[in-house]
């Protein structure tokens, strides 16, 4: 088993699905995590939700998919999606190279709270995973 | 601001082999086989083992074959040169040092029961493909496949030594089913090398040198067939002593078919049912009925064990020690998002319960 860095932004809000979420005036501006990317490897496909519509916290909205995985997009807050980011649809891996900035994946406008994780909350999120694979890990490296 | 924590990973990726690659000394690996060696980034949806490695050979000229339908064709003139080199079957084909695959596959714990090794069409893929598979024979406890271009394969004295370099399967990827469809995806109508009969000889060759249903013939659903004429092909390549093994054609970017639609998922799941029964001699193809389309009305038997089981469902290949399929080959056909024609795992209540469903779409009694 080998060890890396990987950098999270103090600044987001962040949730048990891998995403982050950063306040814009007046809307959140959501992506997917570093973690997911590294974990997910390339990827392949990036489903956007539909400009225009209103949708549920934690409701689906789309989907990430690298070669060999898929996972749901999910609504960080109620509200009204007010941009997607059209850039995806051409180069899904935007999301690996800029998880952040570059390979954001669309703006909510919030008709309610955004009830997040702090980036130490977010943290807990990724040991909890680590520890549930840690079996396997070890199996492997046996 | 930012914060910087440590990550854990299983293992280390390895660098790709960038530049110039030939084969033996550079192969290239499935995604799922790079990413379960830990060289490439990525995980497996619905917790997914990958049971089988499977290794592609490559030259800097590529497949001097034209299939109207692969990925590997030679011309490929609309993608990039990026995509031409290291996509295949919609995804990346990432290449390696063949010494840090083989390094990989002893440290893992022998978990992948079966490695297969597959040619392009190039003169040189015969000796190569041995010398690869001489490596895993020596050095490795995995089963071999061969899987072989037949149109390089010019004698049965091929075929043995194939055999004496440490495969103990032996596949041909036919592709298509019918001289027809087979000449004008692959062959004249495709300007293309391969011939029908000659697939047909290497395939009697396999038989004959590896023993009966120690060769599989690799047949690609989708392609412009009928069920009739899938179930017939499978009935034939059966009855010669060949095992089948069957792929869903799915458009790829770049190829003569990229705008072709895939196969009704209901055409492949009847294929693969009427597959399971003539592979397990439950039933033969004169058993089975058709409409006027060639489509599968009635298998001839009853199908609901099939159904409750959900095994013909699940992908087809060469098996590993186990028993079982070795070459599972996870979202092979389709993106993990879409529906699985080939099943990599045992099916549960909910798959199996769709599966019989999607047998009856696009069915016209």
């Amino acid at each position: 088993m080998s060890t890396d860095t990987l950098t999270l932004p103090t600044d987001l809000r962040y949730d048990a699905h891998h995403q982050w979420a950063r306040w814009e005036d007046p809307e959140w501006r959501c992506g997917v995590t570093a973690w997911q990317v590294e974990a997910a490897g390339d990827m392949v496909y990036i489903g956007l939700p539909v400009v225009g519509s209103r949708v549920g916290a934690g409701e689906e909205l789309g989907s990430v998919e690298s070669g060999k995985w898929v996972s749901s997009l999910f609504a960080p807050v109620a509200g009204v999606i007010t941009s997607v980011n059209d850039a995806l649809r051409d180069d899904p891996a935007i999301v690996n190279r800029s998880p952040y900035e570059e390979g954001w994946v669309f703006t909510i406008h919030p008709s309610d709270e955004l009830i997040g994780l702090s980036v130490e909350g977010y943290l807990e999120v990724i040991r909890a995973e680590e520890a549930a694979d840690a079996p396997r890990i070890r199996e492997r490296a046996e | 601001m930012t914060i910087s924590v440590p990550i854990h990973r299983r293992r280390e990726p390895v660098c790709e082999h960038t530049g110039a690659a030939n084969s033996p000394a550079q192969v290239q690996t499935s995604l799922a086989g790079a990413v379960t060696l830990g060289m490439e980034r990525g995980r497996f949806s619905n917790n997914v083992h990958l049971r089988g490695l499977n290794l592609l050979l490559l030259y800097e000229s590529g497949c001097r074959a034209r299939c109207t339908y692969c990925g590997l064709a030679k011309d490929r003139p609309e993608v990039s040169e990026k995509a031409r080199n290291h996509t295949f079957i919609r995804v990346k084909w990432p290449t390696y040092e063949t010494e840090d695959i083989l390094a990989r596959v002893k440290d893992d714990c022998g978990r992948m029961q079966r490695v297969c090794v597959a040619m392009v069409q190039d003169h040189r893929a015969f000796a190569d493909s041995n010398a690869v598979m001489r490596r895993f024979r020596d050095e490795t406890s995995m089963g071999i496949s061969a899987l072989i271009t037949a149109t390089v394969v010019r004698s049965r004295e091929m075929v043995e030594e194939i055999l004496e370099a440490g495969a103990d399967m032996f596949t041909v990827a036919f592709d298509a089913c019918t001289p027809e469809l087979f000449d004008r995806t692959r062959g004249r109508g495709a300007r293309g090398p391969h011939r029908w009969e000659h697939h047909w000889q290497v395939v009697r060759w396999g038989v004959e040198v590896f023993g009966r249903f120690k060769t599989g013939v690799h047949l690609v659903c989708g392609l412009g067939e009928t069920e009739r004429q899938m179930a017939e092909m499978i009935q034939r390549v059966h009855d010669c002593g060949a095992h089948t093994h069957l792929f869903a054609f799915f458009p790829e970017a770049g190829t003569v078919m990229q705008d072709v639609d895939p196969a009704p998922m209901g055409h492949y799941r009847r294929i693969q049912i009427a597959r399971y029964l003539i592979n397990h001699e439950v039933g033969r193809v004169e058993e089975m009925r058709f409409n006027d389309e060639g489509q599968i009305v009635d298998f001839g038997c009853d199908i609901a064990p099939l159904l409750a089981d959900g095994e013909a469902f699940m992908t087809s290949g060469c098996a590993g020690h186990d028993g079982r399929n070795a070459c599972n080959r996870p979202f092979g056909n389709e993106r993990p998002s879409m529906r699985q024609r080939n099943h990599p795992m045992p099916l549960d209540e909910a798959s199996r319960a769709r599966a019989a469903v999607e047998l009856e779409e696009d069915l016209r009694r």
